[in-house]
C-alpha cells in the first residue's frame, strides 16, 4: 500500500482524512478512489495466490503421477483445484474488475462518490476478511477440496469434514454478502447520481456493463447467498437439504449453484469487455461501430444469462424437453457476443490504431475471447456437450473466456494507471509483458484443446498426452513471469514514471480524462454537466435543481 | 440499548461531505473473529475452547462496531443532480432500500422455492407440516399484520410532528415483533420437546431453516427499530420522516414474506 | 418420430439420414470433425481479418485525407446509426451457429432415444462409490473394476451412486453419465470391436478421484456368452 503514497492528489481540502502516507488514512477512508486502489492491490495479491495454486497444479502434471507422487498429495491436490477456482474467479476477477468500477465509474457519471461511501469501504474490508477467511481454511486441517462448483453432497462434513471446508464456505458466503452490499450501491450511484446530459444511453460502455453486471450481482449472488446459508446450515447445525438421505439433494445443489453459476460468467466477463469497448475507441480514434447495437446486445445477455443456467446439467437429469430450451437458449445467448464482437472489430476499420500496451492487450483479448467463443459453440451441441463433460476441453474454453476477460482487465490497468498514479507505465516493459503474456497464454491453454481426453481435476492421464501437458505447464511459467514484468513495471514506474497530466491519450473521450491525475479528493470544483451536449464544470454557487442532501 | 443518540443538531450545518469511518474496518474484523469461531462447530461441535472465545469476541467487536456506526454523523454525497432515470423522484437511500428488498426477494426466493423443489421430490401429498397446531402460526401473522399497521401509525405521527406517537407507535412495533418472537420460541421449544430438530428429517430442515431466516430479518428489523426509537425520543423525524418510511418499506416486506410462509409451512 | 431400428454397424452410412446415427464414437467423431473444420475455418478468417484491418490503419500508414470525425474530450455519444453492417454480419454468424447446432440436433433425439427397448442389449447396473465402481449384472453377477460386454450389441447402462456425485465415462466408447445418489441416469453405448477400453470418474469426488477407475472389456459375442455362463461359477 505504502508505494501509493507519492501518489496524494495534493488536494489541500482532505476534510479530515489523513494523508496518503499514513496507514490510517487506508484503513478509515471511504472515499472511492482510495477504496478502488485498495481492491487493485488486494485483487492482485490474490491473483498471486491463485496463480501459485495453479503453478502448482500445473507441475504435478508435468508426468502422469501414480499415488503419492509428485509435489502433491491427492488431498493438497484437489484442494489446489478448489482453492485455484475460487481465488480466481471469487477473490480476484470480480474484485479487479470492482477496483476500476470504484475508481472510475464516479468520475465517468460525474459523480463525487459512491452513494453509500461507509457501505462502500465495508464492501470492501467483508471482501479482504473473507479472502483472509480462506487463506486460514488452509491451516484448518485443509481447506474445502469438493472443486470450485462445491457439488453436493461432496460439500457435506460426512465427506469433507474439515474444519478448514467450513470456513472456505463460510468465506465465500461473506463475500457474498459484500458483493449484495457492492450492488446495492453501485446501482443507487449509477441509477440516481449521474450528471446532467448523462442519460442512461449516452453512458460511456465501460459504466455501462458495470450497470448491468451489478444488476446481475444483485439477483445472482442472492440465489448464492441462499446455497451457502443451506450448506453452512448443513455443516454446523445439521441440517440434511443436501445429504444422501434426502431426496435429489445433489441436483438441488447443482441447479441453485448453476442459477448463481452462468450470470457469474457474464459478471466476470462484462467489466473487461467494457473495458475493452473504451480502450479500442480511444486507440483506434474511432467511435465504436453500432454503440446503440452493442449496448442492446449487453442488455439481452444480462437478461438471458438467467435462463441457460442448465446447460451446466445436460447429464444432470434434467429431462429432454427441458435441455431443448436451453439448447435454445444457450444459442440465443451466443449471438449477442457474436455482434459485440463484430462491432469491435469493425471499429479498427479507418481507425488510426495507435499499438499502445493497452491497446495490445485488448486487441489480444478480443483475439483470445473468439477463440474461447468458438470453442464454446462445441459445448452448445448437447451430443458434443455429453462427451466434453468433464474433461480438459471444459478446462481449455473455459479458461480462453475466463483469462481471456483477465486479458482486458490487464489492459484495463495499463489503460488507467497514469489516471490513477499520476505516471506512465514503461511501454517498452509493457510490450514486453504483453508478448510474454499472449506466448504464454496460448502455450497454456491452446494444448489443453488438443489434449482434451483428459479428466478435469486428475493427475493421471493417458502417457500419450505426455507432450501436451509439458507444453502447457512451460506455458504457465512464462505467463507467470509476464505478470511478474508487470507488476514490477508498475512498481518501478511509480516513482520513475513521466508526468502522465491529465490525458495522455489523444482520443480519450470519458469524463475522467478531464481531470487531473490522479483527481483530487472531492474530484473537482464545481458541478460536471453535459447539459449542453458536452462536458462543463458549472462554479459551485448555480444551484442545480433536486440535489436535497441526504445523511446516510 | 441506552445510548445517547445526538439527532436534532445535526440540520443547518452546511454540506459537508465526510470521507472518514473506522467502524467498516472494525465491524468486518469482528466478523471475521465471528466466522472463525463458527468455522469450529463443523458437525455441531466445537474441537477447543478457542472456537467459541472467538465466536464470542468476535459478536462483541461486531456489535460494538455497529452501535459505532449507528451513532456516527456521516454526510454522504447527494444524489439526484441530474440524470437519475428511472429513479428520480426516489432518494438515494429509498432507492438501496428497494433495490436490497430486490435482492431479498431472490433470496427468499431461492429459500422457498428449494422448500418445494424438496416436497415434490419427496411427495407433495406425502408431505405434512411440522407443527402439529397452527394457531401460533396464525397468532403471529395476526402480530406481523398489526406491527406492519403501527408503523404506518408512527410514519403519520411524524407528518403531525408528534413525537410522543411516534415514540409510542414505535415501541408497540417492537413489542409486536418480540411478541413474534416469544411466541415462535414458545412453539420451537415445544417441537423441541416433542423431539424435533433441524436434523431429524429433511421435513424439519426446511421448517426450521426457512422460517428461521424469516425470523433472523424480524430480529434485524427490531435492532433497528430500537435504533429508531431512540432517535425518535430526541426529537428525530418530525421535520424529515424518510428513514421511518424506509424502515416501513423493509418492515413490511418481512411481513409480506410471512404471508408465504404461513400456507406453505403450516397449511399445505 | 424417428426410427430406431438399430441395424448397426449399417446405421450412419444412410445417405437419406443427414444428421449421424450410428455408435456413439461414429456420431462424435462426425459432428465434431465438422464442427473443427468450420470452427477453424471461421476463427482464421476472423482473426486474420482483425489483423489485417489492424495493421492497414495503424497510425502514421498516411491516410490520403482524414475525413473521420475523431472522439474528442467530454464529447457525448453522437448520435449515428451505423448498425446495418453490424447486423448483417451478426444475421450471418447466427445462421451458421444455428445450422450447426439443428444439424446435431437429430443426433441428440437418436442418442435420447431409450434403447432399453432394442431387442438383445445388455442392460448393466453401475454403482458408482467412493473411489470404484461396481457393475450388476441381469442375473445379479456383481464385479468392480471391470465391465464386460458385448461387440456389435447395444449395453444400456442404469448409472447411479452410493455416497456423493460421481460421473461414469469412457472416452473411447463415448460414454458419460452423471452418478447421483438416489437418482439413476440412463446411457448406452455399442462397441463396434473388441478390446480392453479405459473408463474413470468424470466429476471430483474425493481424495481417490484420479484413481477412480475401471476396465471395460469388449468380447466377441460368443466369448460373452461363454464368459456369462461360467461366471457364477467362477467367483
Amino acid at each position: 500500500m505504502n508505494k501509493l503514497l507519492q501518489t496524494d492528489g495534493g488536494h489541500s481540502d482532505d476534510h479530515g482524512l489523513p494523508p496518503m502516507s499514513s496507514i490510517k488514512r487506508w484503513l478509515v477512508t471511504t472515499n472511492h478512489k482510495d477504496i478502488g486502489i485498495l481492491y487493485i492491490v488486494t485483487s492482485l495479491f490474490f491473483l498471486v495466490m491463485g496463480g501459485v495454486l495453479a503453478l502448482l497444479i500445473r507441475l504435478q502434471l508435468w508426468l502422469p503421477r501414480a499415488p503419492g507422487e509428485g509435489l502433491l498429495s491427492a488431498f493438497a491436490y484437489n484442494q489446489s483445484v478448489t482453492a485455484h477456482g475460487l481465488i480466481m474467479v471469487f477473490w480476484f476477477l470480480s474484485p479487479f474488475a470492482f477496483g476500476f468500477a470504484n475508481y472510475i465509474v464516479p468520475l465517468q457519471i460525474g459523480a463525487r462518490d459512491l452513494a453509500f461511501p461507509r457501505l462502500n469501504a465495508l464492501s470492501y474490508w467483508l471482501y479482504l476478511i473473507s479472502g483472509i477467511l480462506l487463506g486460514i481454511s488452509f491451516f484448518q486441517g485443509g481447506t474445502f477440496n469438493g472443486g470450485w462448483t462445491v457439488y453436493a453432497p461432496l460439500n457435506l462434513p460426512a465427506f469433507t469434514p474439515q474444519v478448514g471446508a467450513t470456513s472456505a464456505i463460510l468465506a465465500l458466503f461473506i463475500f457474498s454478502v459484500a458483493i449484495t452490499a457492492g450492488s446495492v450501491n453501485f446501482l443507487t450511484t449509477i441509477h440516481r447520481m449521474r450528471a446532467k446530459g448523462m442519460t442512461l444511453i449516452n453512458m460511456p460502455l465501460f459504466t455501462w456493463t458495470i450497470l448491468l453486471t451489478v444488476w446481475m450481482m444483485l439477483f445472482a449472488f442472492a440465489a448464492l447467498l441462499a446455497a451457502l446459508m443451506i450448506l453452512s446450515s448443513d455443516r454446523i447445525l445439521g441440517t440434511t437439504y443436501f445429504s444422501t438421505t434426502g431426496t435429489q439433494g445433489s441436483l438441488l445443489w447443482t441447479h441453485l449453484f448453476w442459477f448463481f453459476g452462468h450470470p457469474e460468467v457474464y459478471i466476470v466477463f462484462f467489466p473487461a469487455l467494457g473495458a475493452m469497448a473504451e480502450i479500442f475507441q480511444t486507440f483506434t480514434g474511432k467511435r465504436i461501430v453500432g454503440r446503440k447495437w452493442f449496448i442492446a446486445a449487453l442488455v439481452l445477455v444480462t437478461v438471458q444469462s438467467f435462463v441457460v443456467w442448465m446447460h451446466h446439467m445436460f447429464l444432470t437429469g434434467i429431462n429432454l424437453e427441458i435441455k431443448t430450451i436451453i439448447m435454445i437458449t444457450t444459442i440465443g445467448i451466443s449471438l449477442p457476443f457474436d455482434l459485440m464482437v463484430f462491432a469491435l472489430i469493425y471499429t479498427l476499420i479507418k481507425g488510426r490504431i495507435q499499438f499502445t500496451t493497452p491497446f495490445l492487450f485488448a486487441f489480444g483479448g478480443l483475439i483470445l475471447f473468439i477463440i474461447g467463443g468458438i470453442t464454446g459453440v462445441f459445448l452448445g451441441a448437447v451430443v458434443l456437450d455429453y462427451e466434453f463433460r468433464g474433461t480438459y476441453w471444459v478446462v481449455a474454453h473455459f479458461h480462453y473466456v475466463m483469462v481471456g476477460g483477465v486479458t482486458g482487465l490487464v489492459a484495463a490497468i495499463y489503460y488507467w494507471f497514469p489516471k490513477i498514479t499520476g505516471r506512465m507505465y514503461d511501454e517498452f516493459l509493457g510490450k514486453v509483458n504483453f508478448v510474454l503474456y499472449f506466448i504464454g497464454f496460448n502455450l497454456l491453454y491452446f494444448p489443453l484443446f488438443i489434449a482434451w481426453e483428459t479428466p478435469r481435476r486428475v493427475f493421471t492421464y493417458p502417457p500419450s498426452l505426455i507432450p501436451w501437458h509439458q507444453m502447457a505447464t512451460i506455458g504457465g511459467l512464462i505467463l507467470a513471469v509476464s505478470f511478474a514484468v508487470m507488476l514490477y513495471n508498475f512498481f518501478v514506474s511509480l516513482s520513475r514514471g513521466e508526468e502522465a497530466g491529465p490525458s495522455p491519450w489523444k482520443y480519450a473521450s470519458t469524463l475522467e480524462w478531464a481531470l487531473p491525475s490522479p483527481p483530487p479528493l472531492e474530484n473537482w470544483e464545481g458541478t460536471p454537466t453535459y447539459e449542453n451536449g458536452k462536458l462543463e464544470f458549472l462554479p459551485d454557487n448555480i444551484k442545480t435543481d433536486g440535489g436535497e442532501s441526504t445523511h446516510e | 440499548m441506552e445510548v445517547n443518540l445526538p439527532m436534532s443538531d445535526e440540520i443547518a450545518t452546511p454540506h459537508v461531505e465526510t470521507h472518514a469511518s473506522i467502524w467498516p474496518f472494525c465491524i468486518s474484523i469482528g466478523v471475521l473473529f465471528f466466522l472463525i469461531g463458527l468455522s469450529g462447530y463443523t458437525q455441531g461441535n466445537s474441537p477447543s475452547l478457542i472456537y467459541p472465545v472467538t465466536l464470542i469476541l468476535g459478536l462483541l467487536v461486531f456489535s460494538g462496531s455497529m452501535i459505532g456506526l449507528g451513532v456516527q454523523r456521516f454526510e454522504g454525497p447527494e444524489g439526484g443532480f441530474g440524470e437519475a432515470w428511472p429513479f428520480q423522484n426516489i432518494e438515494n437511500m429509498k432507492t438501496g432500500v428497494w433495490i436490497f428488498l430486490a435482492s431479498d426477494v431472490v433470496l427468499f426466493g431461492a429459500f422457498i422455492g428449494t422448500a418445494i423443489f424438496i416436497r415434490v421430490a419427496y411427495g407433495w401429498t406425502d408431505w405434512t407440516p411440522v407443527p402439529d397446531d397452527v394457531i401460533p402460526g396464525l397468532m403471529n401473522t395476526y402480530l406481523l399484520l398489526t406491527s406492519s399497521f403501527t408503523v404506518i401509525l408512527a410514519l403519520v405521527a411524524a407528518e403531525r410532528k408528534n413525537r410522543y406517537g411516534v415514540v409510542v407507535s414505535l415501541i408497540t412495533t417492537l413489542l409486536l415483533g418480540i411478541g413474534f418472537l416469544v411466541n415462535k420460541g414458545i412453539e420451537w421449544n415445544h417441537l423441541f420437546q416433542h423431539g424435533y430438530w433441524l436434523s431429524t428429517n429433511v421435513k424439519t430442515s426446511t421448517f426450521f431453516l426457512t422460517t428461521g431466516l424469516h425470523g433472523a430479518h424480524v430480529i434485524g428489523g427490531l435492532i433497528i427499530c430500537i435504533w429508531l426509537i431512540g432517535r425518535a425520543w430526541n426529537g428525530a423525524y418530525l421535520e424529515d420522516n424518510r428513514v421511518l418510511e424506509y424502515f416501513g418499506l423493509y418492515w413490511h416486506f418481512v411481513d409480506i414474506v410471512w404471508l408465504f410462509l404461513f400456507p406453505l409451512f403450516y397449511i399445505l | 418420430m424417428l426410427d430406431f431400428s438399430f441395424s448397426f454397424p449399417l446405421a450412419g452410412s444412410n445417405i437419406l439420414q443427414i444428421f449421424p446415427t450410428g455408435s456413439r464414437n461414429f456420431i462424435f467423431d462426425q459432428i465434431f470433425f465438422i464442427f473443427v473444420l468450420l470452427g477453424t475455418i471461421v476463427g482464421v478468417i476472423v482473426i486474420a481479418y482483425m489483423l489485417i484491418q489492424a495493421y492497414r490503419y495503424r497510425e502514421g500508414s498516411a491516410p490520403k485525407k482524414d475525413d473521420v470525425d475523431r472522439p474528442k474530450l467530454g464529447e457525448l455519444p453522437p448520435p449515428v446509426d451505423d448498425g446495418n453492417k453490424l447486423l448483417k454480419s451478426l444475421l450471418l454468424s447466427a445462421v451458421v451457429v444455428i445450422a450447426l447446432v439443428v444439424w446435431t440436433y437429430g443426433s441428440l433425439l437418436y442418442v435420447e432415444a431409450q434403447p432399453s427397448q432394442v431387442d438383445g442389449a445388455l442392460t448393466v447396473e453401475v454403482e458408482a462409490y467412493q473411489f470404484g465402481f461396481l457393475f450388476t449384472y441381469p442375473d445379479g453377477y456383481q464385479s468392480t473394476g471391470v465391465l464386460r460386454a458385448p461387440v456389435d450389441r447395444v449395453t444400456v447402462l442404469k448409472i447411479t451412486s452410493r455416497d456423493v456425485l460421481h460421473n461414469f465415462g469412457s472416452p473411447d466408447l463415448r460414454i458419460k453419465a452423471d452418478a447421483a445418489p438416489g437418482h439413476i441416469s440412463e446411457t448406452w453405448f455399442l462397441a463396434e470391436s473388441t478390446g480392453t477400453y479405459d473408463s474413470a470418474c468424470y466429476e471430483l469426488c474425493g481424495a481417490g478421484h484420479s484413481y477412480m477407475k475401471a476396465d471395460i472389456i469388449i468380447l466377441e459375442n460368443s466369448e460373452f456368452e461363454q464368459w456369462n455362463k461360467t461366471k457364477n461359477k467362477g467367483s
